[in-house]
């Protein structure tokens, strides 16, 4: 448990250590309203105390015990630390956008999204307990289940049965880059903890993408096996391959609307159908995304994707002054070339033009 | 009177042969009123008459020694020019396949003296098939008289009979008459004149007042009835099907609803062989697993027999022999109901009809036995110990069993039952009605918003819409709900086209629509912009009825389940939260829910209604209402968004898209798309 609990920090990004001090952040009148907005003034600045305020030992044991199933302080106490280490690791995102909350029994599920300027997104219920708004779960909605479900079904299922260092094998061939090898590791698994959902789960949590042609039998039979909820989302989220991308993006139709039309998934399909030549399509979802991610500098930043790929370079220049003017963010030349890859702006002549005045 | 006419129209049973359907015009003659019809003594005129019309005599008498022949005698004075209007055509309707129209009198008095009567060359006779509309035709014609130079001051006297009844219906008496109409009337008579050893019950309803005088001899019996200054009976619009608002009174010789099972069950008899093509297509559904070919027959005589109803000759209680609604591919309910058991007979199960009535569904326990109180008919069926109620007669219906839509005619008589009793129609709960869930996006307070609406059709919404489908096109649906959401957006356009996707089997339509709405925001004062979320959908079964002040009980739509979520996402967080609120209003009748939450960015307004019951008795109107009028004033949000237009930056994304549009020559926010 401990060196899962070590490995998932990791990957989450960490920091800092459990504090006892209880200042109290968030309290028993205040609505979630003004609780979804503590947790997003964390998140933009993660300061470690008002991190750990956010959590309660209490909360997280009866929330542990009540929905996991696992009644066992020292389990709720180490879920609650890797609660606050995702919490930290959303914060890392360069852009923080808050969709709904919905209640759910006794807890509220706070839905955002997630995205960094090259387009990679998170889709995330944050779960209070209603009761002293206490932070108690991350569900990440391109994985299967939470993160204190995950490691409640990994010490069920994984830990207690035995197969905990067989899978820390697979996973460490994943990390060196060794698919072929994971795949057999994995082949050898019981079938019973194969058609485990945390086994998929723990797996995919390690492979960041699947085009390279090495790791896609690795993929291809991990997302066979796993029946996955929003398996488009995890599809696209593994494959940068333009047709695999867009045969992810077609199965996005069996996500529920919220996020079907979030602005990450819009912005997704707008630069999709701008690389495949669609440029009409293309700006008509960008402008949509636009309409949602409302005053927020990474609905332009996507757009100016759109606009590059399609070759609109007159405008592309117009979108980079507006960026520069309106969110004060200026790119470098070598940033441009990077983002513009080979859409031909950098050769355009209005490019020529335009960084005359932009640099 | 007209009302008169019309119930008396409905009362009749209705039958004609072929020939006379095809156009021959029938006969109406002029003779003496029968011997034995009585001559009302009239009163004397009061000193202050009703207008338009002043009824002074309505008698109808009744004799069943021989042929059954009813005698009508009515007269009124012409109080005001509308009267005049009103009351100066004189129209009996009848069916000449088994009715024979005799006038007996037709005059206009002026100051006593008669200024007009009737001649045979007046009477006129045209074909009445009201309801072709709906693919009935029942053999009907209306005898006119065109009364000229009709003055304020007349008064009009007439009389006529109609002999003859519907042999499908059999030797058994069954009649109804009104006891009391619309308009007042100084005078209203009722005899029933029977043989002296006819047994027949009778029942009145709606006038516990009115006395039933019954005289027996060895030959002759009577029963009359005789209402003095007889009250005009209003009639209060959204009435539940099975309430008459008039007084009326019921004879019949049936002793019990087994007579009457007896009596169906000879019409429902298949007595001849099926076709080699009903076989053919009975061994291809035998080669379907039960529930399938049970589904398959369903839908084939739902959507594949049109409906038609060709009343005519026998068939206006006979139904036509299964084969032969096969291949003609058309036929009423009795048609497709016989058609649609002997399928699943064929399948081993054991369907029977069922007699129901559509208007007075389970009211018709109050109805003493008789084949006059129903007006449609169903099949019935028990597959693995549940009971279904199938109507053949609607088209479009989920075609799973377990989501097929059952219609709740209350009670029903079932044929082949023998049992004597009516039975109660208990169907499977199931969803009906609408979820809409709006999203409005607005990424300022000047550009068009975004309006997207995904609807949901469930049960028998889903059928009507199923059925809307088929017969429009698309395009006509659009204008249609582009019209309706212009009544609240006048600028409303659409921004991608309408989109249907049809769940038959779980009997489910999903309705999405997207717009653009240039006029969503509204100026107010000091540069602020005012919005309005509402809830229309919702809203129209929490209005409250015509008529408030009711004396008759209040019809709901039911079943009926409705909830409308729309969500606004605000350009930025403003906050509402202080305007949250969550209202409940309950009563026996309905439920309504009500909410407006705020949620960063997001203003949502939701609205719920649920029918609880089919109508609100008339004692308990008031109270119901007074729920209605207060659930009415949270139908909708509306709120202000302040120092919006005085904000330099309050135009930025507006100029930002259409410096984009120009750039790049292409259009993306409003009508081009």
């Amino acid at each position: 448990m401990m060196r899962l609990i070590g490995t998932l920090l990791l990957i989450l990004i960490t920091s800092g250590c459990a504090s006892t001090k209880k200042t109290v952040l968030l309290n028993d009148t205040q609505s979630i309203y003004d609780a979804n907005k503590i947790l997003e003034y964390v998140l933009k600045d993660p300061d470690d105390s008002m991190l750990f305020d956010l959590i309660d030992k209490e909360a997280s044991e009866t929330y542990a015990k009540n929905e996991i199933g696992i009644d066992n302080p020292e389990f709720a106490l180490n879920s609650a630390i890797v609660t606050v280490a995702a919490l930290k690791g959303l914060s890392r995102f360069d852009h923080v956008a808050y969709s709904h909350s919905q209640a759910k029994g006794n807890y509220w599920y706070s839905h955002y999204i997630f995205s960094n300027n090259n387009g990679s997104y998170a889709l995330v219920d944050l779960i209070l307990a209603k009761q002293d708004k206490k932070l108690v779960d991350v569900h990440n909605h391109v994985f299967r289940s939470s993160v204190v479900n995950y490691l409640g079904e990994y010490e069920t299922h994984i830990e207690q049965k035995g197969y905990d260092d067989a899978l820390s094998k697979i996973e460490e061939l994943i990390k060196n880059n060794d698919p072929r090898s994971a795949l057999e590791h994995y082949l050898a698994l019981p079938e019973e903890i194969r058609t485990l959902g945390i086994v998929h789960e723990s797996l995919f949590r390690f492979i960041k993408r699947c085009n390279a042609e090495a790791h896609q039998a690795l993929c291809n039979r991990l997302l066979s096996d796993s029946q996955h909820e929003y398996q488009g989302l995890l599809r696209a989220n593994l494959y940068s391959n333009l047709n695999e991308y867009a045969k992810a993006l077609s199965e996005y139709e069996q996500v529920p609307e919220a996020i079907r039309s979030s602005a990450p998934i819009l912005m997704e399909e707008a630069v999709l159908q701008a690389r495949q030549g669609n440029k009409q399509e293309g700006f008509a979802l960008a402008i949509d995304a636009l309409y949602r991610a409302s005053a927020n500098s990474y609905g332009y930043l996507m757009l100016l994707q759109v606009s590059l790929f399609s070759g609109e370079h007159e405008f592309s220049t117009e979108l980079l002054s507006f960026i520069k003017k309106t969110f004060e963010i200026q790119f470098t030349e070598q940033e441009l070339a990077d983002f513009s890859g080979d859409s031909g702006f950098i050769q355009s002549e209005q490019y020529a033009q335009f960084k005359l005045g932009y640099f | 009177m007209k009302q008169l006419f019309t119930t008396l129209a409905i009362v009749l049973m209705v039958w004609i042969s072929p020939a006379r359907a095809l156009g021959e015009r029938p006969d109406v003659t002029i003779m003496p009123a029968p011997d034995w019809a009585d001559k009302q003594a009239l009163a004397k005129l009061p000193d202050t008459l009703h207008k338009p019309l002043h009824y002074r005599l309505v008698d109808k008498q009744v004799n069943d020694v021989t042929k059954q022949t009813s005698f009508s005698h009515n007269r009124y004075v012409f109080t005001d020019a509308a009267g005049v209007q009103e009351g100066s055509t004189v129209r009996v309707r009848f069916n000449p396949a088994f009715q024979e129209l005799v006038f007996h009198n037709v005059t206009i008095l002026r100051e006593g003296e008669a200024v007009y009567q009737l001649n045979q060359q007046d009477i006129k006779v045209i074909n009445a098939e009201d309801d072709q509309q709906n693919n009935m035709y029942s053999g009907l014609f209306d005898a006119l008289i065109l009364l000229q130079d009709v003055r304020v001051g007349d008064e009009l006297d007439v009389s006529y009979s109609l002999s003859g009844t519907n042999p499908v219906l059999g030797e058994r008496f069954s009649y109804f008459d009104n006891l009391g109409w619309g308009v007042a009337v100084d005078l209203l008579t009722f005899k029933l004149t029977l043989p002296g050893d006819k047994k027949v019950a009778y029942k009145v309803f709606g006038d516990a007042n009115a006395q039933v005088q019954h005289q027996q001899t060895d030959t002759m019996q009577t029963y009359m009835v005789r209402v003095e200054n007889s009250i005009a009976h209003t009639v209060e619009n959204e009435l539940p099907g099975w309430f008459s608002p008039f007084p009326y009174i019921q004879f019949t010789e049936f002793n019990s609803w087994l007579e009457v099972q007896s009596w169906a069950a000879e019409l429902f008899k298949v007595n001849t062989e099926l076709s080699p093509a009903l076989q053919a297509y009975i061994n291809e559904l035998k080669t379907l697993p039960q529930d399938q070919a049970i589904e398959q027959a369903i839908t084939f005589v739902q959507d594949e027999i049109r409906y038609l109803g060709l009343e005519l000759g026998v068939n206006s209680h006979q139904p036509n022999m299964p084969h032969q609604v096969y291949e003609k591919r058309f036929g009423d309910c009795k048609d497709k109901t016989l058609l649609l058991n002997t399928l699943l007979q064929a399948l081993e199960i054991d369907a029977q009809p069922a007699l129901v009535s559509t208007e007075k569904r389970s009211h018709i326990n109050e109805f003493l036995p008789t084949h006059s109180a129903f007006n449609h008919v169903i099949t019935h069926f028990t597959l693995d110990g549940q009971e279904f109620w199938v109507d053949p007669t609607i088209s479009y219906q989920g075609n799973s069993l377990n989501a097929l839509y059952q219609p709740d005619y209350g009670s029903a008589l079932l044929v082949d039952a023998q049992s004597g009793v009516l039975k109660e129609i208990d169907v499977k709960a199931a969803r009906h009605g609408i979820d809409i869930n709006e999203m409005i996006v607005a990424p300022d307070y000047v550009s068009p918003v975004q309006w997207r609406i995904e609807s949901h059709y469930y049960g028998w919404q889903a059928e009507r819409l199923r059925y809307q489908l088929a017969s429009s096109q698309k395009k006509q649906l659009q204008e249609h709900s582009l019209n309706y959401y212009a009544q609240f957006y006048p600028g409303v356009q659409v921004k991608t086209p309408i989109s249907f996707s049809d769940n038959r089997r779980d009997n489910v339509i999903t309705v999405v629509e997207s717009y653009w709405v240039p006029d969503f925001w509204q100026s107010g004062d000091s540069g602020s912009v005012e919005f309005y979320l509402g809830a229309g959908n919702v809203g129209q079964y929490v209005k409250l009825p015509q008529t408030v002040r009711r004396k008759q009980p209040l019809a709901k739509v039911y079943p009926m389940t409705t909830s409308q979520r729309v969500t606004l996402l605000m350009p930025m967080d403003v906050d509402f939260s202080a305007l949250a609120y969550q209202k409940s209003f309950e009563d026996p009748y309905v439920r309504i829910h009500s909410a407006m939450e705020y949620d960063r960015r997001r203003v949502t307004f939701h609205s719920q209604y649920e029918a609880l019951a089919e109508y609100v008795p008339v004692e308990a109107v008031p109270a119901h209402l007074s729920k209605l009028k207060q659930a009415s004033k949270f139908t909708g949000f509306g709120g202000s968004v302040s120092e919006v237009t005085t904000n330099p930056n309050h135009t930025i994304f507006r100029d930002f898209v259409e410096q984009m549009e120009r750039t790049t020559k292409m259009k993306f926010v409003g009508e081009s798309l």
